[in-house]
């Protein structure tokens, strides 16, 4: 069935389309909480989050982008808001506590290579971050990236260039492994 | 060290990137549950509070409480008015689509206090000039404006798309602390103008209607 009258039933309260369109779209937006977030319970809360709210505001979705798209944008946006929050809430947490849990992210002895890349995609700044991952891992175009982030693809496009280079940077010892 | 090559380092960083936060199967089921009781208590939740109506009788009285101590305080002190306040009394009545008077008032004096924030913010970011303190402005606008979504006014459609546009902006702005950086101030500049929310706001809530509503209220 087209993804149009699905939208038309779930705008008539038609709960098997809801399903429907849930079906369709919930692996990538929980893919996607699941990279930002590394934590199942966030990533089920966001991606909760996003369906509910998705299906709340339906009635305001124009048709001017696919609805994926549209989705995304909202996906995004619970995730990053929720990302933010619980930072906040972390750092008032290692205030508290900061000899242990800052000491333990920092010291770490001599990691792999697969540890410094995940801890270098650690330190990027979130948008950075979010378009890498987006983009790199998860397969998303400059222009769903743009749409999702309210921004436009060339900043999407510049926003991975600075991410690939801080990568770059934070891997310069490792360069060996993939230089010619 | 050899020379580094862009095409290995980009495959090398998307092939070891994949193993980062590497996402479980999608638990469908139990994630669905959960939407379906999530907004049942959503809905339940939503029943009981008050009505649009008495939320309106609520609104209404509160509202003809401040324009009547204004319309007292402006006799008193204030100018006269220029053109009379049953003008700005006979907008659209809270009947139907349209917004209630009380709250389009409202909506339209919070727009113009964003406008004026949003031109103030562009104006400092682009001199290099915004401060941290700018997201603790940002967030008061950000609760006024999402106050309004949930109100009548955010039930007309026009004031609605605005209302979701200016929200999107403040919440960055409010999160800019987080990251303050120029790169950050840049993609908001760039948010404001793509969006073309100046333009909007300008049309949405005319500066001569904030003149008149400001006489004929104090």
């Amino acid at each position: 069935m087209d993804e149009r009258e699905v939208i038309a039933r779930v705008r008539a309260g038609d709960a098997v389309a809801e399903r429907q369109l849930y079906d369709a779209h919930v692996d990538r937006i929980y893919r996607l909480a699941y990279r930002l977030a590394g934590d199942d319970d966030l990533a089920q809360d966001f991606t909760q989050e996003a369906f509910i709210r998705a299906f709340e505001r339906i009635e305001g979705f124009r048709g001017e982008a696919a609805f994926g798209t549209w989705l995304y944008a909202i996906a995004t946006s619970v995730v990053l808001n929720g990302l933010r929050k619980v930072k906040r809430f972390r750092e008032r947490e290692a205030d508290l506590d900061d000899a242990v849990t800052i000491g333990a992210s920092s010291v770490d002895a001599d990691p792999d290579l697969k540890e410094k890349l995940a801890n270098a995609v650690d330190d990027l700044p979130l948008k950075y971050r979010t378009v890498f991952l987006m983009h790199d891992v998860e397969g998303y175009t400059h222009e769903e990236i743009g749409v999702a982030l309210g921004v436009p693809p060339g900043t999407s496009k510049a926003q991975l260039s600075r991410a690939r280079a801080r990568l770059r940077d934070a891997l310069a010892a490792f360069a060996g492994q993939w230089a010619s | 060290m050899g020379v580094m090559s862009d095409d290995r380092f980009e495959d090398f960083v998307r092939q070891s990137a994949k193993d980062y936060h590497r996402p479980p199967e999608t638990p469908r089921e139990q994630m669905w549950a959960r939407i379906v009781a999530e907004r049942a208590e959503r809905k339940l939740a939503r029943a009981a509070r008050p009505s649009p109506r008495q939320m309106w009788i609520r609104w209404g009285l509160a509202a003809a409480a401040v324009l009547a101590l204004g319309i007292g305080i402006g006799r008193g002190i204030g100018p006269k008015p220029t053109r009379p306040l049953m003008e700005v009394a006979a907008l659209p009545a809270g009947n139907g689509e349209q917004i209630p008077a009380a709250f389009e008032l409202a909506a339209r004096d919070h727009l113009r206090h964003v406008e004026t924030f949003f031109t103030v913010f562009q104006y400092e970011a682009r001199a290099g000039l915004a401060a941290d303190q700018t997201a603790g402005l940002a967030r008061n606008l950000l609760m006024n404006t999402r106050l309004l979504m949930d109100s009548p006014a955010g039930r007309d459609a026009h004031m609605a798309a605005l209302l979701d546009d200016v929200e999107v902006m403040l919440a960055q702005i409010a999160s800019y602390a987080d990251s303050p950086t120029p790169a950050e101030l840049r993609l908001i500049d760039q948010g404001i103008e793509q969006r073309g929310l100046l333009l909007k706001l300008r049309a949405a809530a005319p500066a001569e209607y904030g003149a008149l509503s400001a006489q004929g209220v104090l």
